[in-house]
């Protein structure tokens, strides 16, 4: 290796550090909540409560909306369609993919908690959005209903996720974190 | 409105209108896309399979597994992927690389054939260990480590990995090629 390499490397290092540093953050993150999240008591406590809430509030809002909804543990049921929503539909798998972005961003605590706060509503409420719009679907225009589910809202909630890091990254980290 | 909510924004708009024009090509493209991962997926196969009696075969919007040792009966039910679940990441990838202003073709070109080269390495890779997945029944699976590997990885990438990897391919690529750090959200 020349000096001038040698230079350059010794600069480099120091500045990829926090860098990488993050990145295994986040994947050990991911990959820890993931299967934390696969565990039955997780999925008993937390999974299987928030896909039954989000039956009971999805019912809601499609009465709301005029559709006939009713809400049976994790199956929801309109005039001609049902659906059951299980613990990937309730976005809780993105909400952790999000959380361990926040984790891993340099930022102080509080900065984090507001981004927790911040993301996993907006996550939640956009899945939310989700669900309903999925029944008008299944519906009305079932031949699309697939395409809706599996590759339309699947891409767009953890875009949206991104979106809501970037925002958080821009408008609550402290620049001396950054 | 902040500045930078504008320019997010602005990059939220462009994903959208890119992501629902790739869409179509995207259908249109599934059942070459799907038979050209069976290709590629059966030649890894008859390397690592002893004796090697699974075989991929790409079939319109899905990707069925035949196997030599089982004979075909009417009636039978075929297992095999969705090509929905397996490689709906293309659009978000293409998206997410198209979707920034103030970068240049060149760059971007390159980001892309390289983000679409190891999105692709994933699915061969996702294909694989769906293969073992399917060969025995999920209880069974749970018996040895390499079962319980084998169900874990296809459910992880089926709820998360499919997901996250064009994301976290996006921000590692622009990093790195001829990427300044600091630079990322500045350029949206």
């Amino acid at each position: 290796m020349s000096r001038v390499a040698r230079v350059k490397a010794r600069r480099l290092i120091p500045q990829r550090v926090p860098l990488v540093r993050a990145y295994v953050v986040f994947i050990v993150s991911v990959l820890t909540l993931y299967t934390l999240l696969r565990t039955s008591t997780l999925h008993d406590y937390v999974a299987q409560p928030l896909a039954v809430a989000f039956a009971k509030i999805s019912g809601l809002a499609l009465n709301l909306l005029s559709l006939k909804a009713t809400a049976t543990g994790t199956l929801l049921s309109i005039e001609g369609f049902a659906a059951r929503i299980d613990d990937v539909c309730t976005g809780i798998f993105v909400v952790a993919i999000y959380l361990s972005a926040v984790l891993a961003y340099p930022s102080r605590v509080g900065e984090k908690l507001k981004g927790l706060f911040l993301g996993a509503s907006a996550i939640l409420i956009l899945n939310m959005i989700r669900v309903v719009s999925l029944m008008y679907i299944g519906r009305f225009f079932p031949a699309l209903f697939e395409t809706a589910h599996l590759v339309v809202w699947q891409s767009l909630i953890i875009f949206s996720a991104l979106l809501v890091w970037i925002y958080w990254t821009e408008r609550f980290v402290g620049a001396p974190q950054h | 409105m902040l500045p930078n909510t504008k320019g997010l924004l602005s990059f939220a708009g462009r994903f959208l209108l890119i992501f629902f024009l790739m869409l179509p090509l995207w259908f249109l493209l599934t059942p070459a896309y799907n038979r050209l991962l069976a290709s590629a997926t059966n030649l890894l196969l008859a390397l690592i399979e002893d004796p090697h009696v699974t075989t991929l075969v790409g079939w319109k919007h899905n990707i069925s597994i035949v196997r030599s040792d089982v004979p075909l009966t009417p009636g039978m039910r075929i297992q095999g992927f969705t090509g929905y679940l397996t490689h709906f990441n293309l659009i978000l990838m293409v998206a997410l690389v198209l979707a920034p202003r103030q970068i240049e073709w060149r760059r971007r070109g390159k980001i892309l054939a390289i983000a679409l080269g190891i999105l692709s390495l994933s699915h061969l890779l996702y294909l694989l260990i769906g293969v073992k997945f399917f060969q025995q029944p999920e209880l069974e699976a749970y018996q040895s480590s390499a079962g319980r590997f084998y169900v874990w990885g296809t459910n992880f990438y089926l709820s998360v990995a499919s997901q996250l990897l064009p994301v976290l391919i996006w921000m590692v690529l622009y990093r790195t090629i001829n990427g300044k750090p600091g630079t990322g959200a500045r350029v949206l």
